[in-house]
């Protein structure tokens, strides 16, 4: 042990939207077929991004994996995209 | 289940890319004349035109989408499958419950534009478009 200690390492947290975005926008839509919307909801890699990091209520988060797990039936959303 | 009970149903259809515009209205037309027989009707067509897939379907990459909705009882869907299921040039169909409530109002076309994104990303073939899932609250909750 040499006494030299490092510094605490901060953990990165994600910003976190404390907002539900389809709560203080009412016009806001949730469709499968819309596919400007929901890509927004997904990580890169096509995975939904969780309601902790995406700041969504229960209720909404719950609309939403429906309808992007409907679009990925249709091919509007994909179901992975490999890292390039 | 059957019954005569009217269900809103909204039918999903990726038709190949070749396919005409007169095709696609004959499909529809008989695909409603369907869902009159059994005391249903048509609230709604809407054709997309092309689109690129984001995996390939039938190894295709893109394809025709056109969107039916409908009022009928459930039966209808039996009679559609029967229709649609033997048609190589339908790729692949999908049949959603329309929420209650729901009006043709409702029914506009969702603004996508920029939809377009040629960009292919190599993905893994779907599983094979499953039937009718219903509105029932999913056990896909989040933490
Ligand atoms: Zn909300």
């Amino acid at each position: 042990m040499t006494g030299k200690r490092h510094p605490k390492r901060r953990k990165t947290f994600y910003q976190k939207r404390k907002i539900c975005r389809f709560c203080s926008d009412s016009t806001l839509d949730i469709s499968y077929k819309d596919f400007n919307t929901l890509k927004h909801f997904v990580t890169e890699r096509g995975k939904i991004i969780p309601r902790r990091i995406s700041g969504n209520c229960a209720k909404h988060q719950r609309q939403l994996t429906r309808a992007i797990k409907r679009a990925r039936v249709v091919s509007i959303m994909p179901f992975s995209v490999s890292a390039s | 289940m059957g019954g005569n009970t009217l269900r809103g149903y909204e039918l999903c259809l990726i038709l190949h890319s070749d396919i005409t515009d007169e095709d696609i209205d004959a499909l529809t037309n008989s695909i409603g004349e369907t869902i009159a027989k059994q005391n249903g009707t048509v609230l709604k067509v809407e054709k997309w035109g092309k689109k690129n897939f984001k995996f390939t379907i039938k190894k295709q990459s893109k394809g025709n989408y056109c969107f039916v909705y409908f009022s009928a009882p459930s039966d209808v869907l039996r009679d559609i499958d029967r229709l649609i299921r033997f048609n190589e040039r339908i790729l692949r169909y999908n049949v959603v419950r329309l929420p209650k409530g729901f009006t043709v109002e409702q029914a506009e076309p969702v603004v996508e534009e920029a939809a377009e994104t040629v960009a292919e990303p190599e993905t893994e073939e779907a599983p094979k478009a499953e039937q009718a899932e219903e509105g029932t609250p999913s056990a896909e909750a989040t933490e």
